[in-house]
């Protein structure tokens, strides 16, 4: 729990007793499909036709729901090969918690949540939970506030629907931590946790949206590589994405790839026990070493720490362990464990 | 046995060379290998690419003397084997061995199973000029006719390393920017293509009906690979050195870079059909290119 602040969590909590009703119906819609995790418009400042909104208060009530607060946001990122390449993040706000700079949005299982958005893009965008619908558009320029329903204990990726399947290239993407309301991990129980995201992208597609062009969509050849928006040695230096750890740690790992390459992530010196995919437990592999990660996919895998040492994991379709062909880069982290 | 189970043993001499020639896509191409030494004979021993092939025991203190022979530092990565940090290969975190340089790397293999070596030195390109092998760890008896202690027995037992080699690579010498994109043109099955693939006797699945035929999968590629043995159905019993928590009965495998999965196929009536593997894009699934070898039930 040391390595992403988990501020939202004690909010969640606080706020259990605030409208209960709303809850329970949120909930039961949740659970039967009916209503979507993102739920309609609660406080926006600019909302699309036909959508009920307010405008956001300038300040804060005193007693607020839980909230998680994010920005979409233009970003110049340099790499080794001495590159710089424009993607368009979301990025955390306010006390949101990071991974790498990754947002990592925590809360309880079934709990409403309001997400804040701030668009500093040019154009709209569209945050979606993956595996659910989306949620309002918002515009460019604007700040838009609405109520989420957390989704099922697990780890999700929040993403945007505008992009289509260029969003996961440009940076577009959050990580939620959804925890049970028991406090109790169904799954296992662990000492430490920690968020990955690996993202793919061809600085072709990014060049492209970046000055309002289409890229071409049917040629997609990635060659920057991140974890947590960051590269080797980016990666060994940043405490949310190094595995820091001690002797007989056991570690949980949120594995996203939000990219569009089908990776297969390889751990030296331990194999690792692959939980849940996509949130649901799966029943097949034993201990892996090498353990598959599609893409738009989330793998929770359990790492015993059975020997100390600094040993690298990384995928093993090796371009994806450059910056754009120069190794060592991309997709390289480190666990160190003492 | 296709040439596996001829030499177990704890301790090798492997040597580096950076002046191999294999055939690949119809051109001799420039190959970096890890040599055998005189006394590991047996498998594959007539070819430089992929490297030489090792076989030790469970339980066993593992000795592997590398000797760098070549003009440029390498190590060697004991892939899945989960070894300690001095003997991961991993120049960032232990160090390299310098040309004319020597390393003995020890270890204890915990797990009988199907593991990887290879060059962790400028990793995108020694590896796919040719420096990675396969390791398979026997049961701690040494028998050569058993997966693993509790695991299957089989009767013929045969090793596919999987690979892929992009032509415009052939003779890079340090990653660039040429080695950003990996476009393969040649796809193979323990360096061969399919027509040479198809007559390879370390690639062949023979066997009589009612016998039981245990295939071992590394995948060496930058890409996913899809493994058919012409339409009948097979066991995945293995994966990474560990046995699979369920059986998988299917007739169509997938396997990522880096992963090494164990098929137990027997085949209850006689056939003769190509057994395939595909190469697919990692965006689009698309196939990018086939191997194939032969499957001959009788």
């Amino acid at each position: 729990m040391d390595q992403i602040q988990d501020q939202n969590t004690k909010a969640c909590t606080d706020a259990g007793s605030s409208d209960a009703s709303r809850r329970r119906f949120l909930k039961l819609a949740a659970a039967t499909g009916v209503a979507l995790p993102l739920t309609t418009s609660m406080a926006t400042a600019k909302g699309p036709v036909g959508v009920k909104t307010t405008r956001t208060k300038s300040t804060r009530p005193q007693l607020r729901p839980p909230f998680w607060e994010i920005e979409a946001a233009r970003v110049m990122q340099s790499f080794t090969d001495g590159s710089t390449i424009p993607f368009h993040r979301y990025r955390a706000l306010g006390s949101t918690a990071v991974a790498g700079t990754v947002p990592v949005l925590t809360g309880t299982a079934g709990d409403v949540v309001q997400l804040r958005v701030r668009n500093t893009l040019p154009y709209p965008v569209r945050p979606k939970i993956v595996g659910f619908n989306p949620g309002p558009s918002i515009a460019p320029g604007s700040t838009s506030a609405f109520d989420v329903v957390v989704p099922p204990e697990g780890t999700w990726l929040l993403t945007d629907d505008t992009l289509g399947d260029a969003a996961g290239p440009m940076g577009l993407g959050a990580v939620i931590v959804s925890r049970s309301q028991s406090a109790l991990r169904k799954v296992s129980n662990y000492d430490r946790e920690f968020v990955l995201l690996y993202v793919d992208s061809d600085d072709r597609w990014n060049a492209a949206i970046d000055n309002g062009q289409v890229p071409n969509y049917a040629l997609y050849e990635p060659n920057y590589h991140t974890v947590n928006n960051l590269t080797y040695p980016g990666t060994a230096s940043d405490p949310g994405t190094t595995i820091n750890c001690q002797l007989g740690d056991r570690i949980l790992l949120r594995m996203c790839n939000l990219g569009w390459m089908r990776h297969s992530i390889h751990f030296h010196g331990y194999h690792v026990d692959m939980e849940r995919i996509n949130n649901q437990p799966q029943s097949i592999y034993g201990p892996k070493d090498t353990v598959p990660l599609p893409g738009h996919t989330t793998m929770e895998a359990l790492l015993t720490i059975d020997q100390p040492g600094a040993f690298p994991f990384h995928p093993h379709s090796l371009t994806a362990t450059t910056d754009n062909g120069l190794y060592a880069g991309g997709q390289i982290s480190l666990i160190v464990a003492t | 046995m296709a040439g596996l189970g001829t030499i177990v043993k704890p301790n090798y001499t492997v040597i580096s060379r950076m002046n191999g020639t294999h055939t690949i896509g119809g051109q001799p191409t420039d190959v970096w290998y890890y040599d055998r030494d005189s006394s590991n004979q047996g498998f594959m021993d007539n070819r430089q690419f992929p490297s030489a092939h090792l076989e030790i025991i469970q339980g066993q203190a593992t000795n592997i003397l590398f000797q760098n022979m070549s003009f440029m530092p390498h190590t060697i990565h004991l892939h899945g084997l989960d070894v300690d940090q001095q003997n991961d290969g991993v120049p960032a975190t232990s160090f390299t061995v310098p040309m004319g340089g020597s390393y003995t790397y020890q270890f204890i293999a915990p797990h009988a199973g199907t593991y990887h070596y290879h060059c962790h030195v400028d990793t995108v390109l020694h590896f796919h000029r040719g420096m990675a092998g396969t390791i398979i760890v026997r049961p701690p008896s040494g028998v050569t006719n058993l997966a693993w202690d509790g695991g299957p027995t089989f009767d013929e037992e045969v090793l596919w390393h999987l690979l892929t080699f992009d032509s415009t690579w052939a003779n890079l010498y340090g990653s660039d920017l040429a080695t950003a994109r990996h476009r393969p043109d040649s796809f193979m099955i323990n360096g061969l293509s399919s027509p040479e693939a198809r007559t390879d006797p370390y690639s062949r699945l023979v066997a009589t009906v009612g016998q039981r035929i245990y295939l071992r999968l590394l995948n060496s590629c930058y890409q996913w690979a899809r493994v058919r043995l012409g339409g009948l159905p097979f066991d995945v019993v293995a994966s990474d050195g560990r046995p699979m928590q369920s059986i998988v009965t299917t007739d169509t495998w997938d396997l990522g870079p880096g992963e090494r999965y164990d098929l137990l196929l027997t085949p209850k009536a006689p056939i003769s059909t190509d057994a395939t593997v595909e190469y697919l894009d990692d965006y689009s699934g698309a196939v990018l290119g086939t191997a194939a070898s032969r499957l001959e039930i009788t």
